[in-house]
C-alpha cells in the first residue's frame, strides 16, 4: 500500500514539472483550392467585364474593312492545385534539438505542407490573307503555349515546453517549366518575288528548378515569437507584432499598440541542387530568300546546366504581423477561437525558401534571353546581303501597294467598335488576404480571401469567419479540413501535365503513323524482285 | 502485252532500282560539313559549337547550335571589340557575292542529275537490245558520279565559297582573329582520314584583348598563363573539328552496280571455274 502511495505521490509530482506544451492543431487542419483554367472566358468577363469572344469578332469584323480575312480561334485549358496543411507531431514522443549556442531542448514538431501543382496549354490559331494587284500574303499561324509547375514544400518547427521557437527544418524540391511554339506556313508575294515560310516553327521552351533542398535553422536562443503573436490575437493592447530577427540580444518591447520581438537569429546550414535549361530554335525558316546564309535555316541556342550548392549562413529577416479580428467556428471540425492576421506564410521559417529561389532567380538574370535574341538580330543584320535577297524588292510592292491604307482602315474600324465595348472595369475594389491563427494550438492554420463589391464585403475562399455573404468564381473550387487534406494528398501524386490537368494519357500512337514509308516500298521491292528473279521462263 | 524473257526481267528490274535509288540520291543531302568544338579555357569554357553545311540536289541547308551556351554569349555580350575585323569582312563579302552567275557548286549538281539521267537510260535500253558495251558504259557514267560525288563538290565549294568559310561566317561569326584581337593566338591543326571523308583537328588560343585594359595586354606572358599570371581569366582557348564527306545520298549511288549482280550467271561462273 505504502508503495502504491509512493507511486501515485511520484505520478503526481512528475505532472507538476511536466513541460505544458501547447496544444495539438486541429486533426485535418488543411486548406486549398482548384482552379480550372477552361473557365478564364467566363471568369475574366465576371471579373473585368472582358468578354475575349467579342474582342476575336471585332478584330475579325474589323478585317473585313481592311478588305482582309482574319480568323481566330482559341482554346485554353488547364489546372492550378494549391493545398497546405499543418499538424503537430505526437507531443508524447518529445525530439532533442540542439539550438544555434548548442544547448539542448526537448521539443515538438509542427509540420507545415505546401503543395503546388499548375498546368495549362492555350494554342491559338490565325488565318490571315489579304491582297490586290502589287501585292499580297496568305498566311496561317499557329501558337502554342503550356507550363508546368511542381512545388514541394515541407516545413517543420521545433518548440520547446514554453512555446519557444528553437528552430525550422525546410525540405523543398520545384520545378517552373515553359514551352511554346509558333508554326507559320504561308507566304507575301510581289510582282515577281515571293517569300515562302514552309512550317517554319519557332520554339522557345524554358525552365528552372531546385531540387534535394533540405537546410535546418537554429536560432541562438529560444524565440517567443508565437506566445507574442498569440498576445496580440488575445490582449486588446496589442495589435502589431514585428520581429526583428537578426543578431539582437532577446528581448520584447512594447510601444503604444505595437510590440517588438527581438531575437539572436542564428544559423541556416544545408544545401540544395539548381538547374536551368533554355532552347530557342528555329526550324524552316527561308533564310535565303532574307538573303542571310543557310546556316540560319535552323539555328538552335541551349543551355540545360545545373549545380549544386551548400548552404551557411547568417539567419536574418523582419517579419510583420498585423491582428484584425477574432472568432470563434468549427471549420476544421471542433469549434476553436480564431485571429485573423495581415500575413501570407503560415509560417515565418519559410523564409529558408529564398536561398534556392534567389539561385534561380540569378541563374534566369545570368541567361538574359533578351541578349540571346539581341545577339542573333545584329548577326542577322550582318549576315544580311542585300544582293542575294527579295525581300527589298518585296518590300518596294508592298509600299506601292494600299496594305497602309487597308490597314488604317482596319484600325479605324477596331478602335471604334472597341470604343463601343463596355469599359473594362475590375469588379471588386478591394481585397483583404489573412493568415487564420489558431488561440488555442498558437499556430497559423489557414487563409481567408475576403474582396469588396458595392461597399460590401464578402468572402471569396477560406473559413469565411465573418460570416460575410459568399463569393465566387466559375472555375475556382477551394476546400477545408479533411476534404483538403485528401486533395493534397492526391496532389502530391501529380507529377505530369497530364496527371494535373486530369488528362487521359498520350493514347497509343496509330501503328500506320508509326510505319517508315519508305521501308515499306523497299520491302514492297524486295519481294517483286524475289519474285520477279525467280520466275522461269516460260 | 509484251513477253519479256528471264533476262529482260532482270533488267527491267535493275533498270527499276537503279530509278528508286537515284530518287533517293535526289532526296537525301549529297555532301556535308560538319564542324564543332568547345572552349576549354576562359570565359566560355563548357560552351559548345556545332555547324552544318549540306549541298543537296536542288540547294543548300544548313544548321548551327550553341549548346551550353550561357558562358558563350555571356562572353559575347562582356567583351569589348579591338579590331575592325567587321567591316572588313562585309567589304569581301559584297564583292565575293556581287557575283549572281551560276555557281561551280550548281554545275556539279548538273554533272550528277544527268549522270543519273544517263545511267538509267543506258539500263533501260539493255531491257530492250543488247548492244555490246552498254555495261561498261553505265560503269563508266557510274564512276562519273562518284568523282563528281567525292572530288566535284568539294572542289566546287571551294571554289564558290572558299572566302567565307575561311572567315567563320556563321550565325554567331567571330572570324579568325587577329593578333590585336587576341594577343598570342595560336592555332594548330592537323588532317587525319576518317571514313568516307577528311576531318580537320584543330585547337587555337589566345587572350582575349577584349577583357583586358592596354595595362594588362602589357603584362601578359607566353602562353599557356598559370593561375594567377596576368590574364589568366582572359585566356581563352578552343578544340575543335570540321569534317568534310559525302553523307546519305553517295551511298545511294554507291549502291547502284549492287543490283547489276543479279544479271550474273553464278552457276555458270562458278562451273567455269571448278572445270579449270
Amino acid at each position: 500500500m505504502r508503495v502504491l502511495v509512493f507511486a501515485t505521490f511520484l505520478m503526481l509530482l512528475g505532472s507538476v514539472f511536466l513541460p505544458a506544451y501547447s496544444a495539438e492543431v486541429p486533426t485535418n487542419a488543411s486548406w486549398g483550392f482548384e482552379y480550372d483554367w477552361s473557365y478564364l472566358d467566363q471568369d475574366a468577363e465576371y471579373l473585368s467585364s472582358v468578354n475575349l469572344e467579342e474582342i476575336v469578332t471585332i478584330i475579325e469584323e474589323a478585317g473585313e474593312k481592311g478588305g482582309m480575312n482574319i480568323e481566330i480561334d482559341y482554346a485554353l485549358g488547364g489546372k492550378t492545385h494549391f493545398y497546405n496543411s499543418v499538424e503537430t507531431s505526437d507531443s508524447s514522443s518529445l525530439r532533442e534539438v540542439t539550438d544555434g549556442s548548442g544547448d539542448k531542448h526537448f521539443v515538438t514538431e509542427r509540420i507545415t505542407t505546401y503543395t503546388v501543382r499548375h498546368s495549362s496549354a492555350a494554342t491559338s490559331n490565325m488565318h490571315i490573307d489579304w491582297g490586290d494587284s502589287k501585292a499580297s500574303f496568305d498566311y496561317d499561324l499557329s501558337l502554342s503555349s503550356s507550363d508546368l509547375v511542381i512545388i514541394d514544400i515541407q516545413i517543420i518547427e521545433f518548440f520547446n515546453a514554453n512555446n519557444e521557437l528553437i528552430g525550422a527544418d525546410i525540405a523543398s524540391d520545384g520545378e517552373f517549366q515553359y514551352t511554346n511554339l509558333m508554326v507559320i506556313n504561308g507566304q507575301s508575294a510581289g510582282r515577281n518575288t515571293s517569300i515562302e515560310f514552309d512550317k517554319t516553327k519557332l520554339q522557345f521552351d524554358l525552365g528552372w528548378s531546385w531540387s534535394n533542398f533540405e537546410a535546418s535553422w537554429r536560432l541562438n536562443s529560444p524565440s517567443s515569437i508565437y506566445t507574442s503573436i498569440n498576445e496580440a490575437a488575445t490582449s486588446e493592447e496589442i495589435d502589431t507584432v514585428v520581429w526583428d530577427c537578426d543578431l539582437w540580444e532577446p528581448s520584447n518591447e512594447t510601444f503604444g499598440d505595437v510590440m517588438y520581438v527581438y531575437d539572436d537569429c542564428g544559423q541556416v546550414t544545408g544545401s540544395y541542387d539548381s538547374h536551368y535549361n533554355y532552347d530557342l530554335h528555329l526550324t524552316n525558316f527561308p533564310a535565303e530568300d532574307f538573303g542571310l546564309p543557310s546556316f540560319w535555316n535552323d539555328v538552335r541556342i541551349t543551355d540545360d546546366y545545373g549545380d549544386d550548392f551548400d548552404l551557411d549562413t547568417s539567419a536574418s529577416f523582419f517579419e510583420e504581423f498585423y491582428y484584425n479580428s477574432t472568432d470563434g467556428d468549427d471549420f476544421l471540425g471542433e469549434e476553436r477561437t480564431f485571429a485573423t492576421f495581415d500575413y501570407l506564410p503560415l509560417t515565418p521559417a519559410f523564409f529558408m525558401l529564398q536561398y534556392p529561389i534567389m539561385s534561380s532567380f540569378e541563374a534566369m538574370e545570368e541567361m538574359d534571353i533578351g541578349s540571346v535574341v539581341d545577339a542573333e538580330v545584329e548577326e542577322a543584320e550582318e549576315d544580311y546581303d542585300s544582293d542575294e535577297s527579295d525581300l527589298e524588292y518585296l518590300v518596294d510592292d508592298f509600299e506601292s501597294s494600299n496594305l497602309e491604307r487597308d490597314l488604317d482602315r482596319f484600325s479605324e474600324e477596331f478602335e471604334e467598335e472597341m470604343e463601343k465595348l463596355e469599359e473594362p472595369e475590375f469588379r471588386y475594389e478591394d481585397g483583404m488576404f489573412h493568415a487564420i491563427w489558431d488561440i488555442e494550438s498558437r499556430a497559423f492554420v489557414s487563409y481567408q480571401l475576403d474582396v469588396k463589391e458595392d461597399g460590401d464585403w464578402k468572402s471569396m475562399f477560406g473559413p469565411n469567419l465573418d460570416n460575410l455573404e459568399d463569393e465566387g468564381l466559375s472555375g475556382l473550387k477551394t476546400y477545408v479540413g479533411s476534404e483538403s487534406a485528401e486533395k493534397q494528398q492526391e496532389a502530391k501524386e501529380m507529377q505530369t501535365s497530364g496527371d494535373i490537368m486530369g488528362l487521359q494519357s498520350d493514347g497509343e500512337v496509330s501503328i500506320l503513323e508509326a510505319l517508315p514509308y519508305l521501308n515499306l516500298l523497299w520491302v514492297v521491292l524486295v519481294v517483286a524482285c524475289i519474285a520477279t528473279v525467280s520466275r522461269p521462263d516460260d | 502485252m509484251i513477253d519479256l524473257d528471264r533476262k529482260a526481267r532482270l533488267r527491267l528490274l535493275i533498270s527499276a532500282v537503279t530509278i528508286l535509288l537515284f530518287y533517293s540520291v535526289l532526296q537525301n543531302s549529297w555532301y556535308e560539313i560538319q564542324g564543332q568544338g568547345e572552349f576549354t579555357m576562359g570565359p566560355p569554357k563548357e560552351s559548345k559549337l556545332k555547324i552544318v553545311y549540306k549541298i543537296e540536289s536542288n540547294g543548300e541547308d544548313g544548321a548551327f547550335e550553341i549548346s551550353r551556351s550561357t558562358p558563350f554569349l555571356k562572353w559575347m555580350a562582356s567583351r569589348e571589340s579591338h579590331s575592325n575585323q567587321t567591316s572588313s569582312s562585309e567589304e569581301t563579302k559584297s564583292t565575293s557575292q556581287s557575283d549572281e552567275g551560276t555557281s561551280a557548286t550548281d554545275y556539279v549538281r548538273y554533272g550528277i542529275k544527268i549522270s543519273g539521267v544517263l545511267l538509267i537510260l543506258i539500263l533501260s535500253t539493255r531491257i530492250f537490245h543488247d548492244y555490246p558495251h552498254l555495261l561498261k558504259l553505265s560503269s563508266f557514267v557510274w564512276l562519273t558520279g562518284i568523282l563528281l560525288f567525292t572530288i566535284g563538290i568539294p572542289l566546287s565549294l571551294s571554289m564558290d565559297n572558299g572566302d567565307e568559310i575561311s572567315e567563320g561566317d556563321t550565325p554567331v561569326e567571330e572570324p579568325t582573329p587577329d593578333t590585336e584581337e587576341f594577343p598570342f593566338f595560336e592555332i594548330s591543326s592537323d588532317m587525319e582520314i576518317i571514313f568516307g571523308g577528311v576531318q580537320y583537328n584543330f585547337n587555337a588560343s589566345g587572350y582575349d584583348s577584349g577583357l583586358l585594359s592596354q595595362e594588362e595586354i602589357d603584362q601578359l606572358s607566353e602562353p599557356p598563363p598559370a593561375k594567377g599570371d596576368a590574364g589568366y581569366e582572359e585566356f581563352v582557348a578552343f578544340e575543335g573539328n570540321f569534317s568534310l564527306k559525302p553523307s546519305k545520298a553517295f551511298n545511294y549511288w554507291f549502291a547502284i552496280p549492287l543490283i547489276w549482280l543479279v544479271e550474273v550467271d553464278w552457276r555458270r561462273l562458278y562451273e567455269t571455274y571448278t572445270s579449270r
